[in-house]
C-alpha cells in the first residue's frame, strides 16, 4: 500500500519517478484525485516554499520539486476533468510577463477544465501583446492572469489594461500568492480568488453577473 | 569577452565546477565555444531563452537557474555588459538536474554563482546594477512576506481580535526594548489595519490613534518621561487632523512610532528599568532559597554595590527589605489560600523556621501568622 505521506515526501525531495509511481498506485487504490492534490501536492509545495524562505533549500531543489509535482499532476489532471461535458465557456489563462511560476496557474486551468470550460493555456512569461493576440483569435468569455512575484504585479496591471483596450466582451480574473482583492480592485480586474478551487466559483459568478 | 580570455577562463571553471560555458551575442547566438546541449530538445528556441535568462539574472541580481526545456535540463545565464547595456551572455546549459550524481542541486547552485563571480571579477558585467537588483529583490521578498502574512492570517479577522492577539507581545517588546521585534509586530498590526479599514480614512485614523495610545502607555511604563511623551503626542495628533490621504498617514505613523521608541531608548531610567525588572523577577522566583544580594547582582550583570545603589534609588528600598517583603507577601498568600502547615510555609518562603517566620511576620503585619490565618482564611 502506498500512502499520501510518501507522495508528499517524494515531491518535497524532488523524486520525480517516485512521485509518478506513487500517484499511479494511489489513484488505483481509489483515492480521490482531489485528496492527492490537497493532502500531498499542495502541502508539499508549501513545505518547499517554507524551506526556501529559511534558506534550507535553494532554487535547483525547488525546480526538481516543482517537476515532481507536475509529473504527478499529469496523472491526476485527467481524473479531475470529467469527460464528455460540452464546454459552456471559453477561457484563456497565462502567467504574466517576467514570471516563470506556473504550478498555481496550471491548477486553476485544470479546475476550470474540470468545470467544463474550454481552456487555452498560454503558458508562462506571457506578454500583454500575446494575451491580446490570443483574445483576438479565440474570443474568450474569461481571461485569467497569474503572478507569483511582487515584481511582476505591475505586469499584471499592464496586461489588464492592454486586454481591456481590445474592447472585446469578456471578464478578467486574477490570482497568485502576492495578489489580493484590493489589488484586483485597484487594477480593474473583475475578480480575484485566493486558490484554484474558488477560482471556479469566481469564474462562474463573474460570468453570470 | 575575447576568444583568448575565454580559452584562459573556461578550463579553470570546468576544472573547478565540472560544467563548461559558452559565450553568446545579444541575440543569444553562440559566438564562442560549443553548446553543451546534450539530449536537450529546445532546438532553436534556445537563442531567445539564453538572453531572457540573462535578463532574469539582471532583474534579480543573482543567477536565475531555470529549465531550458521540458526534459529537466537546467540553464543559467550571466549577462555580459558594457556599462548598463546588455551585449550578450555567458551560458551553461543542458545540465541534467536529475542525474544520479550526488548533490547535483547544490553543485548547480555553486557553479551558477561562481560564473557570476567570475564575470564580475573580470569586469565582464555590471556589478553595480547586479548589486542594486539584488537589494531590490531582497526588499521585494520582504514585501511578499508581509502580503503573505496578511493574507493568511488576517484576511477575515476583525481588528479587535488583531489588537487582542498582538497587544501583549507588542507591549512586552516595547517595555523590554526589543525595538526590531516591536517594529515587526507593528508592521503586522498596521498591515491589517490597512487591509481592514482600506476605504474609510476616519476608521483608519481612529484605529491608529488607539494604537498610539496603547504604545504611549507602554512607553511610560518602560521609563519614558510622561511629560515628553505627552508633548510628542500632542504635536503628532495635531498633525493627524490635517492628514487626508493614506500615504501621508503611513508616513505619520512611522514617524510617530520612531519617536516613541526613540524616547524610550533615550530615557534615563530605561536601562535600569530593564535590569531591575529582571532582578525582581529573579528574586521572586528564588525567594525560597537563601538568596544573597551578590547572587542577584551577578545574575543581572551588575557590581553588587552599584546594584544596591540603583535599587534604593529607583525603588526606595534596599535589597533585604525588598526580599523580606516578597517573602512576607508570598507567606500571606499561602497562609490564606492553602492549608499547609506554618512550618512548611516558612521553608517554602525562604525563612529559617517557623519562629523566624512568626517574628518577621508579626513585625510587618502586627499579626502572628496563626491570627492572620484565622482572620483571612477562605470559608470563614
Ligand atoms: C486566474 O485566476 C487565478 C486564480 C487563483 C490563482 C491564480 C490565478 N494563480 C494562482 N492562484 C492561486 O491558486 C493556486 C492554487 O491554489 C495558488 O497558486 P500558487 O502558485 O500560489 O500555489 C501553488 C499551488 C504552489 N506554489 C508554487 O508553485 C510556488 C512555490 C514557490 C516555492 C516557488 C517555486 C516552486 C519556484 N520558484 Co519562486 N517560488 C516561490 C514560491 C513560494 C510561495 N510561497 O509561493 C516564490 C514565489 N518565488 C520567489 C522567488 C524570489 C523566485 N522564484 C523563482 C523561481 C522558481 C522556480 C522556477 C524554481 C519554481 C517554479 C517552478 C514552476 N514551474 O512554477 C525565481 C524567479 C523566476 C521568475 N522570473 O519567475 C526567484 C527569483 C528565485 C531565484 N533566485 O531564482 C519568491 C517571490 C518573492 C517575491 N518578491 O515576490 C517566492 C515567494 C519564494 C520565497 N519564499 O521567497 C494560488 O495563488
Amino acid at each position: 500500500m502506498s500512502n499520501i505521506e510518501d507522495l508528499r515526501t517524494a515531491v518535497i525531495s524532488g523524486k520525480r519517478k517516485d512521485a509518478k509511481v506513487l500517484t499511479t498506485a494511489l489513484l488505483e487504490q481509489g483515492i480521490a484525485p482531489e485528496r492527492l492534490l490537497e493532502d500531498a501536492l499542495i502541502p508539499a509545495m508549501t513545505v518547499v516554499g517554507d524551506k526556501f524562505k529559511r534558506n534550507e533549500v535553494f532554487v535547483p531543489e525547488m525546480l526538481v520539486s516543482a517537476r515532481a509535482m507536475k509529473e504527478s499532476m499529469k496523472l491526476i489532471e485527467p481524473k479531475l476533468i470529467e469527460a464528455g461535458i460540452k464546454p459552456k465557456y471559453k477561457a484563456i489563462i497565462g502567467t504574466v510577463e517576467g514570471d516563470l511560476h506556473d504550478i498555481g496557474k496550471n491548477l486553476v486551468a485544470t479546475m476550470w477544465k474540470g468545470a467544463g470550460f474550454d481552456v487555452i493555456d498560454l503558458g508562462v512569461n506571457v506578454t500583454p501583446s500575446a494575451f491580446v493576440d490570443a483574445i483576438e483569435t479565440h474570443e474568450p468569455d474569461i481571461v485569467g492572469l497569474s503572478a507569483l512575484l511582487t515584481t511582476t504585479m505591475p505586469a499584471m496591471r499592464e496586461t489588464v489594461a492592454a486586454v481591456k483596450a481590445t474592447g472585446k466582451n469578456f471578464k478578467i480574473v486574477i490570482g497568485g500568492a502576492p495578489v489580493t482583492q484590493t489589488y484586483a480592485d485597484e487594477v480593474g480586474a473583475d475578480g480575484y480568488s485566493p486558490d484554484a478551487a474558488s477560482a471556479v466559483d469566481l469564474a462562474k459568478s463573474v460570468l453570470a453577473a | 569577452m575575447t576568444h583568448d580570455q575565454y580559452m584562459a577562463l573556461l578550463p579553470i571553471y570546468e576544472a573547478e565546477y565540472g560544467f563548461s560555458f559558452v559565450v553568446t551575442d545579444i541575440s543569444g547566438k553562440v559566438v564562442i565555444g560549443d553548446s553543451c546541449m546534450t539530449g536537450c530538445t529546445c532546438g532553436n528556441r534556445s537563442e531567445k531563452l539564453r538572453i531572457e535568462s540573462a535578463r532574469q539574472t539582471l532583474t534579480f541580481g543573482e543567477p536565475i537557474i531555470g529549465l531550458c526545456c521540458e526534459d529537466g535540463y537546467a540553464r543559467w545565464s550571466i549577462p555580459l555588459m558594457q556599462n548598463s547595456e546588455l551585449t550578450g551572455a555567458l551560458v551553461v546549459e543542458g545540465v541534467n538536474l536529475e542525474s544520479d550524481e550526488q548533490d547535483m542541486p547544490q553543485k548547480v547552485r555553486k557553479a551558477a554563482h561562481a560564473l557570476l563571480e567570475l564575470a564580475i571579477k573580470h569586469n565582464l558585467t555590471n556589478a553595480a546594477s547586479l548589486q542594486l537588483a539584488k537589494l531590490t529583490a531582497k526588499k521585494e521578498q520582504n514585501r511578499f512576506l508581509v502580503i503573505e502574512a496578511s493574507k493568511e492570517t488576517w484576511a477575515k479577522d476583525e481588528l479587535r481580535t488583531i489588537y487582542l492577539r498582538e497587544e501583549p507581545g507588542l507591549l512586552t517588546a516595547i517595555k523590554e526594548g526589543h525595538t526590531s521585534e516591536a517594529m515587526e509586530i507593528l508592521n503586522r498590526i498596521l498591515t491589517s489595519i490597512y487591509s481592514v479599514a482600506t476605504d474609510s480614512m476616519e476608521l483608519l485614523k481612529s484605529c491608529i490613534l488607539e494604537l498610539v495610545v496603547m504604545m504611549s502607555r507602554a512607553a511610560v511604563e518602560a521609563g519614558a518621561e510622561p511629560s515628553v511623551i505627552l508633548g510628542n503626542n500632542y504635536r503628532f495628533i495635531t498633525d493627524l487632523s490635517t492628514i487626508t490621504d493614506e500615504e501621508d498617514l503611513a508616513v505619520w505613523v512611522r514617524n510617530m512610532l520612531d519617536a516613541l521608541i526613540d524616547r524610550i531608548n533615550k530615557s534615563e531610567a530605561y536601562p535600569h528599568f530593564m535590569i531591575l525588572n529582571k532582578a525582581l523577577t529573579y528574586m521572586e522566583e528564588h525567594l525560597h532559597e537563601p538568596l544573597k544580594r551578590d547572587d542577584v547582582a551577578k545574575h543581572v550583570g551588575m557590581s553588587p554595590s552599584h546594584f544596591s545603589k540603583v535599587m534604593t534609588e529607583r525603588l526606595g528600598q534596599g535589597f533585604s527589605e525588598l526580599l523580606n517583603q516578597f517573602r512576607i507577601n508570598r507567606a500571606k498568600q499561602m497562609i490564606m489560600q492553602t492549608n499547609h502547615s506554618l512550618t512548611s510555609i516558612a521553608l517554602e518562603c525562604g525563612f529559617f523556621d517557623q519562629s523566624h517566620l512568626s517574628r518577621t511576620f508579626k513585625k510587618a503585619t502586627s499579626l502572628s501568622p496563626g491570627a492572620y490565618r484565622k482572620q483571612h482564611s477562605l470559608g470563614q
